[in-house]
């Protein structure tokens, strides 16, 4: 028999994007779709256990071996650095991180450089490599206000659009990286149930490969 | 008195049957203080898998530190003598900062190392003792296998930033982000390729050699294939195969691994409980002669093993007052602990307590109470 997969589903929209990969992959659970508040959804036939969870905590289910696999953000995993194998870029979910200042304003060079974001040790690397002293203020939302009321000098933080950015008369000076969803594998799970996760992410790459093609 | 194994936890079985395993292949006890002096990680930051160091001053004002590593204290106290090995084991507490909790852990390790003239017997030995140690925990375990020198032959050619950040890839068995990285730095598609190669296969050794055997390699990458066939190859002849791959994505420091590579994993734990390999460059850049090779085992992991297993946390609950005759409550006891059970002697039952059976005294009598299962 199958071994189990529990897999860490980022609750959200990208999450139920996922899950619709997922389902066309061949491991759906229709439970899932219903309209209720449940966290856990089984499909024991197919062995695919789903878990909803805050998506910044995606990782931690993971490294921690609760999810064998899960889906989370180039940008979580980059920030917190956990120890797992990174197997697939999904490529949904698909935007970049980018330092942003008020539009128009002059760049600060001749003072240590306030940065507010939600992402100090992306941050920190970004302005390490530049050799920019800078001063991180930790924010957990709302970054695009800290500039326009002079809490810092500018932002970084994940752009999709660009549109908040705008009503907030912001604009992107410098991208730092590419994000997008990957598929991430519990290390010791991966060794135990090699075969299952190996189905799953072929199955998954399968979807991806035509996607990228049409471009 | 008889040690009872069956009330230990996986944790101090473990650590009784690696002592034992050592010393059956001829390994020595290596005790160690817990300070050293801070010097000794700030000249190999690198080597140990931690920022964060606790320090302190000593008497005369020596910056000194809790050791974070045992490797760096056995080798700096290594002497080298031409021809021989010095074969030593360990079992400490190390500390070491775990990011996501921002607090600092003592760390059980259990391990060995083996420095001097190595040869490939030593390290078919040590690789054959990592596979034993893992056994020794639990039946249900795989010894991860890998070797630096293959690894290193193929980075070769790229430059050491780059090195370190394909390194990272290898590691996270991350291909999309290695092709990724050849084309924004325009690396040979022949590197890309074989480490395409490298990252995706992995299990059975035999399997894996014939794949990499099609690889355009150098020497050292040939000698480090050599290596690994001749070693995992005496283990299968010797049934200590079936639960050895091979998997190059156990990646470690270039500046201080040069050969061998393990991590061990037991079904049940999510992290590795076993990790090692040779590290003739860090002898090196001790000034010291010779090679060396180890491993260490995690034994606070194991913890997740024993879990579900108790159903009970003590067998008898005897209940007494102060009429009992003190004699009689002992007599009892003792007959209850000489055959097995434990015992714990209360006036009541505590709260939350599972017991087997709780016995009391009536009129001179033991008793049964309750009887639960």
């Amino acid at each position: 028999m199958n071994k189990m997969i529990n897999v860490a589903l980022p609750k959200g929209r990208l999450g139920k994007k996922v899950y619709d990969m997922f389902e066309l992959a061949g491991y759906e659970c229709p439970a899932i779709k219903e309209d209720n508040r449940k966290l856990i959804f089984e499909n024991e036939e197919k062995g695919i256990r789903y878990f909803w969870v805050k998506p910044s905590d995606v990782t931690i289910y993971v490294e921690r071996g609760a999810a064998d696999i899960g889906i989370a953000g180039k940008d979580i995993l980059l920030e917190y650095e956990p120890d797992v194998f990174e197997l697939l870029d999904l490529g949904l979910g698909k935007c970049k991180m980018a330092v942003a200042a008020p539009e128009n304003i002059r760049e600060v060079t001749d003072r240590t450089l306030r940065v507010a974001t939600k992402f100090p040790n992306i941050t920190r690397d970004f302005y390490h490599k530049e050799s920019r002293d800078i001063d991180i203020i930790n924010l957990h939302g709302s970054i695009e206000l800290a500039p326009v009321v002079g809490l810092s000098d500018v932002i970084v933080d994940i752009v999709e659009t660009g549109k908040t950015l705008r009503e907030n008369h912001l604009e992107v000076i410098e991208d730092v990286v590419q994000i997008s969803a990957r598929l991430i594998a519990n290390k010791a799970s991966f060794r135990f149930k090699t075969a299952e996760i190996e189905s799953l992410r072929d199955a998954l790459a399968a979807q991806i490969a035509p996607k990228e093609a049409a471009k | 008195m008889r040690i009872d194994r069956n009330r230990m936890n996986t944790e101090e079985k473990a650590m009784l049957e690696l002592h034992s395993l050592y010393q059956k292949f001829g390994y020595s006890r290596y005790k160690m203080g817990k300070f050293e002096e801070y010097d000794l990680y700030v000249r190999n930051k690198d080597f140990i898998p931690t920022e964060s160091i606790i320090t302190f001053n000593d008497m005369n004002g020596k910056l000194m530190a809790l050791k974070p590593d045992l490797t760096l204290s056995i080798v700096k106290n290594y002497r080298h003598i031409p021809g021989f090995v010095q074969k030593v084991y360990y079992s400490e507490n190390i500390y070491r900062a775990s990011l996501s909790a921002h607090a600092h852990r003592e760390i059980m390790q259990t391990g060995l190392e083996c420095m001097g003239d190595i040869d490939l017997y030593q390290i078919f030995e040590v690789t054959m003792l990592a596979a034993r140690s893992l056994a020794a925990v639990s039946s249900d375990y795989i010894l991860e296998v890998s070797h630096m020198g293959l690894i290193a032959d193929i980075l070769h050619p790229l430059p050491e930033d780059i090195k370190e950040q394909i390194l990272r890839c290898i590691g996270e068995k991350n291909i999309h982000e290695i092709h990724e990285i050849g084309e924004a730095h325009h690396i040979d598609e022949n590197i890309i390729r074989s480490l395409e190669i490298l990252v995706s296969t992995y299990g059975d050794y035999r399997k894996v050699l014939k794949k990499l055997e099609t690889l355009p390699l150098g020497q050292q990458g040939r000698q480090a294939l050599d290596q690994l066939s001749q070693v995992l190859g005496l283990m299968a002849r010797n049934k200590m195969a079936t639960k050895v791959n091979l998997d190059f994505s156990i990646v470690n420091d270039l500046t201080y691994y040069s050969g061998f590579l393990y991590k061990g994993f037991v079904n049940g734990v999510p992290s590795a409980v076993l990790s090692g390999g040779q590290y003739d460059k860090l002898m090196e850049r001790m000034g010291k002669e010779g090679g060396a090779i180890g491993f260490a085992v995690y034994l606070d992991n194991l913890d997740r093993l024993d879990a579900g297993e108790k159903n009970f946390d003590v067998d008898v609950v005897f209940i007494y007052d102060e009429n009992d005759d003190m004699e009689t409550v002992y007599r009892t006891v003792r007959d209850h602990t000489a055959s097995g059970n434990s015992v714990l002697v209360e006036r009541a039952v505590p709260k939350k307590l599972r017991a087997r059976r709780v016995i009391k005294l009536k009129e001179g009598e033991v008793v049964t109470v309750e009887q639960n299962d």
